[in-house]
């Protein structure tokens, strides 16, 4: 089978020591907007949690809440209350995720977005021993990975991290909520 | 590609990427919209979840079940390229999650699936699994949509199942499951999926392990639709070394073999 377009493999590989993966996709601005376009103020809770509703976090979600001050947000619309938005971080076997979660006023979750992905292992290529092993057509022009972040393709990363992460942030809201 | 767009959610058990190339003022919408088209397949297909439509079908009791358009098409390309394969890509294996294939297992095959319009029905008892095709399936479904809306460029990824389309080369990376780069390529207007194996039996996964006798390496299959290229990496999985590249090739895939070095 041959494909529409060449595929290009490079076999003068480089030592790379900065992160392979880093994608900065939202940001509080922008995860506002999304998750509650219809908002017209957000207004930034000061929340410091007890000992106690961090076990009760613990105990009801299944995952402990690390930050006794998690970044909350009220979200409003003529000053009536919309739902509130979150600001999170989990950190996976690979990944650093900060990610932004809304939750309206029943208590759903209205949605979930990535803001920030990091890969946190694999990011020095110390044998190069493979590049050897590809032969055939050479890249005229190698990349640069310094202007070019290459896109990750492996073994599928499971998004428990952040599911689990949501489900701590939805018991949050319940304490936030009831006073 | 100077400037894109990029945006990132949790689904289809995931992290699914969609990237365009716009200065489309509604870029944000178009994205928003077909991430709602990820998400709908995603539940729908669910093998994890009593309500989605997929587990409807395997607790059917072998009567005939009427399915969504996309679930009945992913059902069809699943039976077609098992069916193709001799059953190396074989989703009726539901039940083995978990599992070795080698232990008692009620496992059906491919020419079990019955589809007669939009209904579907397999044996009672039968159950399937299609974490090796929805990824992928689903990445075509969001680049024809995207496509649908006018955008020239772009790539899907979800879980490392990517395609690219328009005028540009995008580098991928190719990685191991513990994180490792093992190698890179330049991928335009075609799809790429990476599979491995591994000890783990993590069945709270979205994804299924095909645990199989032959012992399985990173293999990437290239090709021109991410749901041919999901699916090869399985048959890709289920095949030995000698036969591999052919088999993928007359299946419509270009195999990249990184343990064992590559020709393309």
């Amino acid at each position: 089978m041959k494909l529409a377009h060449p595929i290009f493999i490079t076999s003068t590989l480089i030592s790379i020591s900065a992160p392979l993966y880093a994608a900065d996709f939202l940001n509080e601005k922008q995860g506002q907007k999304i998750l509650f376009g219809k908002a017209d103020r957000f207004v930034k809770l000061t929340v410091e949690l007890s000992e106690e509703q961090l076990a009760l976090i613990k105990e009801k979600a299944g995952v402990r809440q690390r930050s006794k001050s998690p970044q909350v947000w009220k979200a409003e619309l003529k000053g009536e209350l919309l739902g509130y938005f979150f600001i999170d971080e989990v950190i996976g076997k690979h990944e650093y995720i900060t990610y932004a979660l809304g939750v309206n006023s029943k208590g759903e979750s209205v949605g979930i977005e990535i803001m920030s992905y990091r890969e946190t292992h694999g990011s020095e290529i110390k044998d190069l021993a493979w590049r050897n092993k590809f032969i055939g057509k050479k890249l005229s022009d190698p990349f640069k990975l310094d202007k070019d972040v290459p896109n990750i393709s492996g073994a599928t990363l499971s998004c428990r991290n952040v599911l689990d992460g949501v489900k701590r942030l939805l018991v949050l809201h319940e304490i936030i909520n009831n006073g | 590609m100077d400037s894109y767009y990029r945006r990132m959610k949790p689904t289809l058990g995931t992290f699914v990427e969609i990237g365009v190339d716009s200065n489309d003022s509604n870029v944000e919408i178009i994205v928003s919209s077909v991430f709602s088209k990820v998400d709908d397949l995603s539940f729908r297909l669910n093998f994890h979840s009593e309500l989605s439509e997929l587990s409807m079908l395997n607790s059917a009791n072998g009567k005939f079940i009427k399915m969504n358009k996309n679930c009945v098409n992913v059902i069809k390309l699943a039976k077609a390229i098992g069916l193709a394969s001799g059953d190396k890509f074989n989703c009726t294996i539901g039940n083995a999650l978990g599992f070795s294939l080698s232990d008692s297992l009620m496992l059906g095959s491919s020419s079990d699936i019955e589809i007669v319009g939009n209904f579907v029905r397999i044996p009672s008892g039968i159950k399937i699994i299609l974490d090796g095709i929805a990824k992928g399936f689903a990445v075509d479904l969001a680049v024809r949509s995207l496509k649908n809306f006018g955008i020239k460029s772009g790539w899907v990824n979800a879980g490392g199942d990517i395609r690219v389309f328009g005028d540009f080369g995008m580098p991928i990376v190719i990685k191991d499951v513990d994180g490792k780069a093992k190698g890179f390529i330049r991928l335009r207007n075609a799809a790429i999926a990476t599979s491995s194996s591994s000890n783990e039996k993590d069945t709270s996964r979205y994804s299924a392990r095909y645990l199989n006798e032959v012992g399985i390496d990173l293999v990437s299959v290239i090709s021109n639709s991410a749901w041919r290229a999901d699916a090869l990496t399985k048959v890709a999985s289920n095949t030995n070394n000698f036969d591999r590249f052919s088999t993928i090739e007359k299946l419509g895939g270009q195999l990249v073999d990184l343990n064992r070095g590559v020709t393309i």
